[in-house]
Order: C-alpha cells, then structure tokens, then sequence
C-alpha cells in the first residue's frame, strides 16, 4: 500500500460530508475517525475498505480490513499502546492515540477482530445540530 | 505590517510551496504527533512541525490549518511540496527549531490579540 497516500479516502468522505451540509462538529469527528481507521489499514493491514453511510441525523463509518488482527481490544484502546513498526512512529504515526481518537470521537463503536484474518470497525456519529 | 508578513519574518520563513493568497491565521499548534495534531489543533492554526512528508499536508488540509512550518532547516520531500500545491496548503520552512519558532510564533499573536 502507499503510505504516502494515506489520508485520501478521508479527503473525499470529508469532501461528501460537507456537500450535504452535515454540521461543523460532525464533520470534524467524522474525518479523525475516518483518518485514524484508514491509517491503520495503511499501517497495519494487508488490504482494506472505508465505507461511510451518510443519514440525515448520522454518520456510519466501517473500516474492514484483512490483516493481521487485534489480540487484545482493550488494550489496544489504552491511549500509548501500539504495534506500529518503528519507521512508522519516526514519521509521527504509531504512537498509540488512533484508536482512543476514534473511540472519543465516536458516539457508537464496535471493534470485531480476528487474529491472522482481519479487523472490522465500526463507528458511529451522531448529527447533533448547535445548541442541542 | 500584516500578519503574515510579521510571520515570515520574526520566524525566517521560506516559502516552498503555496497558493497566491493565504488563509486567515486564528491561533498555532505545534507537535510532531500527527493523531495530535488531528485531535487537538484548530481550524486556521499555523502547524509547526519537524516533519516533511507528504501525509502533514493531508492532517493540515483534514483540519483546515492555515499553513506548516518545517523547522530546523529540514527540506520538504517533492511529494510534500505537489501535495501542498494541490490542496492550496502554504508549505514554509525555517532555521528556527519547534520551541524557538513556538516562542516567535506566540509573541506576534499574542501582541495581535490572537490568543
């Protein structure tokens, strides 16, 4: 996978969420969820998808990836925990903060994973409109 | 002078790519986390980091950051500065390592009530 890519899905669900005028703060959560999960894929995986379904009063995100899997959810939803090789932390990934980004920005979060298979994420975020 | 002009000179910027016209600065971050970065920074905040890849112009272009400066005198890779132009991102870099440029930085927007 190009690394260097990293960040280009994200790009384009952002590009979709704005378009259909989904709230400030809801696009701001939906694009740290969507990028911690696409760099994990990137980092982690050997193939994967990010697949957004936009509703009026939510944002779904599900990454499903094949790789090598998550042993421990748990632990890997400690802030500072990582698996990252260490050319990925040189570059400022890794550092273990991508998934309790995602689980701070998330409403709703299901992490399915099986190790040597894969990892299916799946975040929610709800639409809340200012002052609600 | 105008704010950017103020910026690019207290801090030595060079500017290695960029659209014509730049963004409103609103506030600065700076950190070499890019999950940090992403959480933490604010629209319209001027990153500074000692990264030169091409992913901080996707984590600046994600947050709507108003520019990066490289410090330390590291050169952005070619990817990094095609990045920068496409997404319209002002790329500069300077001499200054992340804590002097913080400290410049934070004079000139604190003397402009910035923050």
């Amino acid at each position: 996978m190009d690394f260097t890519r990293g960040g280009e899905a994200t790009a384009k669900i952002k590009k979709a969420l704005q378009l259909v005028g989904m709230e400030v703060d809801t696009i701001r959560r939906a694009v740290i969820v969507a990028y911690e999960a696409e760099l994990n894929i990137v980092i982690h995986a050997k193939h994967g998808s990010l697949v957004t379904h936009i509703h009026p009063n939510r944002v779904e995100i599900e990454a499903v990836d094949e790789g090598p899997g998550i042993p421990d959810i748990s632990l890997a939803l400690q802030e500072g925990y990582s698996t990252a090789p260490p050319h990925i932390r040189e570059m400022g990934f890794g550092a273990g903060m991508g998934l309790p980004n995602i689980q701070r920005c998330s409403d709703e979060l299901h992490i399915d994973s099986e190790v040597d298979s894969g990892t299916t994420l799946k975040a929610i975020i709800i639409n809340k409109s200012r002052g609600e | 002078m105008n704010l950017w002009d103020q910026i690019i000179q207290q801090l030595e910027l060079t500017l290695q790519a960029g659209p014509l016209t730049f963004g409103q600065v609103r506030g600065a971050f700076c950190g070499d986390l890019l999950s940090d970065v992403l959480a933490n920074a604010a629209p319209g905040d001027l990153w500074i980091t000692i990264h030169h890849h091409r992913n901080i112009v996707a984590v600046a272009s994600l947050v709507n950051l108003s520019g990066i400066i490289i410090s330390n005198n590291r050169l952005p890779d070619p990817e990094t500065v095609e990045a920068a132009i496409k997404e319209g991102i002002p790329l500069f870099t300077t001499p200054l390592n992340n804590f002097m440029a913080s400290g410049e930085l934070f004079k000139i927007l604190s003397d402009n009530s910035i923050i």
